[in-house]
């Protein structure tokens, strides 16, 4: 499976430079690290990438199918998207919010109610399930915008800023959730400007920069230097920027 | 959708089961008497959504701005369900809010229907405005509520829909928002169907105006501009245009009466055949005596006049205000005023009355009272002369038959 972007662009109403402009991406099986510095342009790409913003030109295509013109119930099934602001109606109770998440993407009961209650069970949140979602910690709001990207085992996830606001031990908890092969899609994009998210979950890495892309290619070749050594993700990201930008 | 949509802490089922045994139990347990005019009862339910409504748009409001700054709007746009998952909270408040407004006038129907009052299916005609109206309502809390703070939007939605409403009564929003509410019983009349009809066109056009911007999506913001302005234009076309038919939104109907020979006969509407018409003539015949006492001819047939309606040239003016012409029991001052209408001089239009005339019926009905024993709201003066007071009711008695108005003066 292979996501293929083509000279993507988005402006914002009122910007002068675009947010993205990619002349061509191109997103396979396994997991994808999208890093860059804080409006570089991950969250626009993901929400192109999720149909939530309409691009002003350039295509997406799935499988080599534009997505605009795959119907809308086949993309909610096949795309999964956890945004990085994640709230719902703080009077709404778990497992209703993500039942009804589970009718919007095209789900109904009983299919929607035993897939909610596996992945709240997954998700270690069994027993929160008849909770107000304001009765949850940040930690917890975050696995439940997990579940609601899994829903429906979608093909594509892509994932923004998902450990953003966490405390280290909350951290590891979702990087290992993420990690889990019992969720795997056969792509995932994980944005994120912690790269020891990052490290411990992609195989590949997209840097983007002003919108562009600065780098592509698997996580080994973003960490080796050009003498050839090996550094850290964090090392490298900074290198890498320094580099795309002199 | 049960996330957002629920009145109060109440799902959509627990507040349809209230409102229905709310509103049965209501108009089976009333006293009969106010709904003699099935046809103002009507009326006046649908007229109940300039109260509903705001309360409609303050609970889509505050359903709508529970969902800001959550993901909602996002997710339900790459949704399957796009229309329904987001219109959903809107449209079930909507349905309770139809439902409620249904069931109150089935109950009135059918409790008009046992008590054998007509029920002319004609009066339905306001219903679907009412039912456009409230839509226009939610509507305008989904746009608030999208755009306020969750605490300020239900209030603010609320305001605005029954200022819409107070704008509307002074001809500075669509006449649509008022739905109904008429003072009189609506004996004898019915609703124009064209004037209702383009009551609805206004609402439409209400509603095309806001519901652009009520939308999740905030792709071609041209296209809800261009809707918007062209609705707009719509609007203020159609107040140019048909303003003046639906200023006078009701018609005279047909009508039947129902006449009894007593000692004199009476004749009123068949809307509440309950009324005792023997013994409302006698007490007429009574009431009459100190005017047949000062030689004065009193017609021997009354007539309820009704909108749009003629009474016979000899007919006395049955006026019944209230209860007394919705219930079965007719007050002695409604009595009062109709002895002291004894023509109805239909070549001189209420509004062309000199004011002499007005006065002077009160007077004569004033008169009447006391010579009755009973309290009066209009007398002579203090030490008016008695004779010179009878000499006057028996010259003005005699001029309100022959209808001779002009030659009316006060004493």
């Amino acid at each position: 499976m292979t996501v293929t972007i083509r000279r993507l662009r988005h402006t914002y109403a009122g910007a002068t430079a675009p947010a993205v402009d990619i002349a061509e991406l191109r997103l396979s099986d396994g997991v994808t690290g999208l890093v860059g510095v804080n409006g570089a342009g991950k969250s626009t790409l993901l929400r192109i990438l999720a149909r939530i913003l309409p691009q002003d030109a350039g295509v997406v295509e799935l499988d080599g199918t534009n997505v605009a013109l795959l119907p809308r119930r086949e993309l909610a099934v096949r795309i999964g998207f956890m945004p990085q602001e994640f709230a719902l109606p703080y009077g709404a109770r778990v497992l209703d919010s993500l039942r009804y998440l589970a009718w919007l993407k095209g789900l109904v009961d009983p299919t929607a109610t035993e897939r909610s209650r596996e992945l709240l069970g997954l998700l270690g949140l069994a027993e929160r399930g008849g909770d107000k979602v304001a009765a949850l910690s940040g930690g917890m709001v975050r696995r439940l915008a997990l579940a609601q990207a899994l829903l429906t085992r979608p093909d594509v996830l892509l994932l923004d800023e998902p450990t953003t606001g966490l405390d280290p031990e909350q951290r590891v908890v979702v990087r290992e959730l993420l990690a889990d092969d019992r969720f795997g899609a056969r792509i995932a994009v994980v944005s994120s400007h912690v790269m020891e998210d990052v490290e411990s979950l992609a195989d590949r890495v997209v840097l983007l920069d002003g919108g562009e892309v600065g780098f592509a290619g698997p996580l080994t070749d973003f960490c080796r230097a050009d003498d050839g050594t090996v550094q850290d993700a964090e090392t490298a990201f900074v290198r890498r920027l320094v580099g795309a930008r002199t | 959708m049960r996330v957002a949509g629920r009145v109060g802490g109440l799902s959509f089922g627990w507040v349809v089961v209230i409102l229905q045994v709310g509103t049965w139990f209501a108009i089976s347990t009333a006293e009969p008497g106010w709904l003699g005019s099935w046809r103002q009862a009507i009326d006046n339910a649908v007229g109940t959504v300039s109260i509903t409504g705001p309360l409609l748009a303050g609970l889509v409001a505050g359903s709508y701005a529970s969902l800001r700054g959550t993901s909602l709007a996002d997710l339900v746009q790459v949704s399957a369900r796009p229309w329904r998952g987001w219109f959903g909270p809107a449209l079930r408040l909507w349905a309770a809010s139809v439902i409620g407004l249904v069931t109150l006038l089935a109950a009135l129907t059918v409790r008009a229907q046992l008590l054998e009052v007509p029920t002319p299916p004609r009066q339905f005609l306001v219903v679907p405005l009412g039912l456009l109206v409230l839509g226009v309502h939610a509507l305008v809390g989904l746009v608030l509520g999208l755009r306020a703070s969750p605490r300020v939007a239900p209030v603010l939605a609320a305001g605005t829909s029954f200022g819409l409403f107070l704008l509307a009564n002074s001809h500075l929003a669509p006449p649509s928002f008022i739905t109904g509410g008429v003072t009189g019983s609506m004996y004898g009349e019915q609703y124009r169907l064209g004037s209702v009809l383009v009551l609805c066109v206004f609402a439409v056009a209400s509603g095309a105006v806001l519901a652009p911007w009520a939308g999740c999506s905030k792709a071609f913001p041209w296209v809800r501009w261009m809707v918007t302005a062209a609705s707009v234009a719509v609007i203020i076309g159609l107040a140019q245009k048909a303003w003046p038919d639906v200023e006078s939104r009701l018609e005279a109907g047909p009508i039947s009466f129902r006449c009894e020979q007593g000692t004199v006969e009476i004749c009123v509407v068949r809307e509440r055949p309950s009324k005792d018409l023997h013994e409302l003539a006698a007490r007429l015949e009574t009431l009459a005596a100190p005017l047949r006492g000062l030689g004065l001819a009193v017609p021997t047939r009354w007539k309820y006049l009704l909108v749009g309606h003629r009474v016979d040239p000899g007919w006395g003016v049955l006026i019944l205000e209230g209860r007394g012409a919705r219930g079965g029991r007719v007050d002695d001052a409604d009595l009062l005023r109709s002895l002291a209408r004894p023509a109805s001089c239909p070549e001189v239009p209420a509004e062309d009355e000199p004011p002499s005339v007005y006065v002077s019926r009160a007077l004569v009905a004033g008169w009447l009272a006391q010579q009755n024993g009973m309290r009066a709201m209009v007398t002579f003066r203090p030490g008016y002369p008695a004779k010179k007071a009878e000499a006057w009711i028996r010259t003005t008695y005699d001029q309100l038959r022959r209808c001779d108005l002009d030659a009316i003066r006060r004493p």
